[in-house]
């Protein structure tokens, strides 16, 4: 058996007991969350009803950025250790950012629409976001066409490693080019109804994103499984000697 | 167009796209489990 992502051997295990619950568990805490934002929070000053926009838009950002942040740790990790959990938990994360920052886009283009009078503009926040998108997109095409699964964990493992630079910019270009973008809003500044509503959104797509990951991760490791039991196989079949 | 219809829109593609995922997820999850019965027959049948 070669070394490097057949280092851990995968397995067939069905998830764990508590994905249910915990996906379960995040639907209601989002839906609560929803509820309250909707209901407990009043029109704003400027926005008006559009600041509740706002309840999916900064949670779906947030947890994009985490997903990012964490295909970088395990992808160094992968990287150290060769343990193909590592890879795979890196790919789940990478699938799981990748959507929520699409949805990101979609969100803040309905939201702009209304406030700035245009779908997209070339914004550096927004700039960046759709770059960060690209490069992840790409991370999961590489995934995709390559087939040898050790390469596939070392080329995405260096992948998920420098895509991460895009993060910190995409965090900071409201900063460092103030244009039409807002700056990141701090809890002084917010009115405590709205903060409460962002606040408890924040954890519900937290602990639905941990739950999507989780999920992601479990489905990989059982398509590895299968995978590398069907080359077994077919080995055996061909009258290769493997071990 | 009412700022309600852009606040309606979001949250409903919001759902639409954690839901769809959701979907996927268990539909690709049913084929893995596939793929793997279908090994331990062939692995069996050898």
């Amino acid at each position: 058996m070669n070394r490097g992502a057949n280092a851990a051997t995968p397995d067939s295990r069905p998830a764990p007991r508590w994905l249910a619950p915990l996906g379960a568990g995040a639907l209601l805490s989002l839906l609560a969350a929803q509820a309250f934002g909707f209901l407990a929070s009043p029109p704003d000053r400027d926005m008006g009803h559009l600041q509740k926009i706002m309840y999916v838009h900064v949670p779906t950002a947030w947890v994009a950025m985490l997903a990012f942040t964490l295909v970088f740790v395990a992808s160094a990790l992968y990287l150290w250790r060769r343990d193909e959990r590592h890879d795979l938990f890196a790919a789940a994360n990478a699938e799981v950012g990748l959507i929520l920052t699409g949805l990101t886009l979609a969100l803040g283009s309905i939201w702009g629409r209304p406030t700035w009078g245009v779908w997209w503009t070339w914004d550096p926040r927004l700039t960046t976001t759709a770059i960060l998108f690209m490069i992840y997109a790409g991370y999961l095409a590489l995934r995709a066409f390559t087939d040898d699964a050790e390469r596939r964990a070392r080329w995405s493992a260096a992948i998920g490693i420098l895509a991460f630079l895009n993060v910190p910019i995409v965090y900071m270009s409201v900063r460092w080019w103030r244009t039409l973008h807002q700056v990141q809003s701090s809890p002084r500044t917010m009115d405590r109804t709205y903060l409460w509503a962002l606040v408890l959104n924040t954890l519900a797509f937290t602990l639905l994103g941990a739950y999507l990951v989780l999920r992601r991760y479990h489905l990989a490791r059982r398509e590895r499984a299968a995978e590398a039991r069907l080359e077994e196989a077919s080995l055996a079949h061909g009258g290769v000697a493997y071990v | 167009m009412s700022e309600w219809n852009y606040v309606i829109g979001a949250y409903a593609l919001t759902w639409a796209v954690l839901v769809g995922y959701a979907v996927y997820l268990r539909g690709r999850d049913r084929r893995a489990l596939a793929m793997l019965d279908d090994v331990s027959h062939t692995e069996e049948r050898l």
